[in-house]
């Protein structure tokens, strides 16, 4: 019995960390853990709001003279990015190294798509999510556990987007320590 | 005697198992852990309205010859006989052919000019609404030559460009089709070219104007 209650001793402090270690960040939500390491993620990430000078440099209604039919073509930035830069936290052993952590993310939009975000359930209403996952660095570390911290760069094709209006999906992360 | 032992017995197998599962735990070969984070952006309406504000249309001699005749030369034919008589001045005789206005092909004062993609649009609306596009004519639509002559534009219309044979409306509304995609348009216009008088260059500069307006709701 004093081995059984060893185990879950470890086992609740491997899950309890990483959140607190910056309090000026938003909460973390703690998600599915692993048994030597665990995972803790923002529940939810607003990204900046698309506006129009990014997209046409200018404002968000335009009367432009046509000087040429190469004008009409090039004006529109079609693909945006956003990053988050700190989406998720790990706590791992002191000495893992950052390089055996692989991190997969998989978007899911509101309507069921992958890779996609849309407007509520209308499949229709969405546009195609490129991930780029951000390298892992290591914020902090004791002579036990290590903190790491990880985020992905969104490229946001908006070129086909018609509707006006807020869109959405779940963003899941999967740490792997190889 | 033998309960003591099967209580040793079972403690002991319980450790044996809590252990394995603690050497599991602490090194396994690979290590994996999930989270979710809910993600939106927020997308704005928007509008690009892209327009000529001066156009100029050269309409080739050939091409107003062709308006009037349906591109092919005339032969008025008839099957009737032209009768002559003698019109009181000595040395002539007179006769009427009697090729009436009806005759023609077109009326000049009823000819349409369709300007082709003389429009686009770029949109983003909110979800239901369409994009707009409305041509007004101006208060007074009277393009005058410089070497005399008027035309008078009787009215505008608008089309998408991908309706090439409609005839056209006041306004025309579409789903918006993405920033990716432009919507391009056409202008129609009904002219009255029967006193165009005189070759030359004619103009409202100055003047009233066309007006196109774009909007989203």
């Amino acid at each position: 019995m004093g081995k059984a209650t060893l185990l879950v001793l470890c086992l609740t402090t491997a899950v309890g960390l990483s959140d607190a270690r910056d309090r000026e960040r938003p909460p973390l939500r703690p998600g599915r853990a692993g048994t030597r390491v665990s995972l803790a993620t923002l529940p939810r990430v607003e990204l900046p709001a698309v506006s129009s000078a990014e997209l046409v440099r200018g404002s968000t209604m335009q009367a432009l003279p046509i000087a040429s039919e190469q004008e009409i073509a090039g004006v529109v930035v079609e693909m945006l990015t956003r990053k988050i830069p700190a989406m998720w936290e790990m706590s791992v052993p002191a000495g893992t190294s950052v390089d055996r952590l692989e991190v997969v993310y998989d978007l899911i939009s509101a309507s069921g798509r992958r890779q996609r975000l849309s407007a509520g359930a209308a499949d229709g209403e969405g546009f195609a999510v490129r991930i780029r996952p951000l390298p892992s660095i290591v914020v902090s570390q004791d002579e036990h556990r290590a903190i790491v911290r990880g985020g992905a760069l969104l490229e946001l094709d908006v070129s086909l987007v018609r509707r006006a209006g807020r869109y959405s999906g779940s963003l899941q992360v999967t740490v792997v320590e190889r | 005697m033998s309960l003591r032992l099967r209580s040793v017995k079972s403690a002991g197998t319980l450790a044996t198992l809590i252990f394995s599962l603690f050497l599991f735990s602490a090194a396994p070969a690979e290590a994996q852990v999930t989270g979710t984070v809910d993600v939106q952006i927020d997308f704005p309406s928007m509008l690009i309205f892209y327009y000529y504000d001066t156009l100029n249309v050269s309409v080739p001699s050939t091409a107003l010859a062709s308006l009037m005749t349906g591109g092919v030369d005339e032969f008025i034919e008839t099957t009737g006989t032209i009768t002559t008589g003698f019109d009181g001045v000595t040395g002539f005789l007179d006769a009427n052919a009697a090729i009436s206005p009806t005759a023609l092909d077109t009326d000049p004062a009823a000819a349409t000019l369709a300007l082709r993609r003389s429009w686009a649009v770029r949109s983003v609306a909110l979800a239901g609404a369409n994009t707009t596009v409305t041509v007004t004519p101006g208060t007074s639509q009277t393009l005058t030559g410089n070497n005399g002559g008027t035309i008078d534009i009787d009215a505008v219309r608008t089309r998408l460009s991908t309706d090439a044979t409609g005839g056209g409306s006041g306004s025309v509304s579409w789903t918006p089709a993405g920033l990716g995609n432009v919507v391009f348009g056409d202008l129609i216009l009904d002219l009255d070219l029967s006193n165009a008088g005189a070759s030359g260059t004619y103009s409202n500069v100055g003047g009233s104007q066309l007006t196109i307006t774009a909007s989203n709701p």
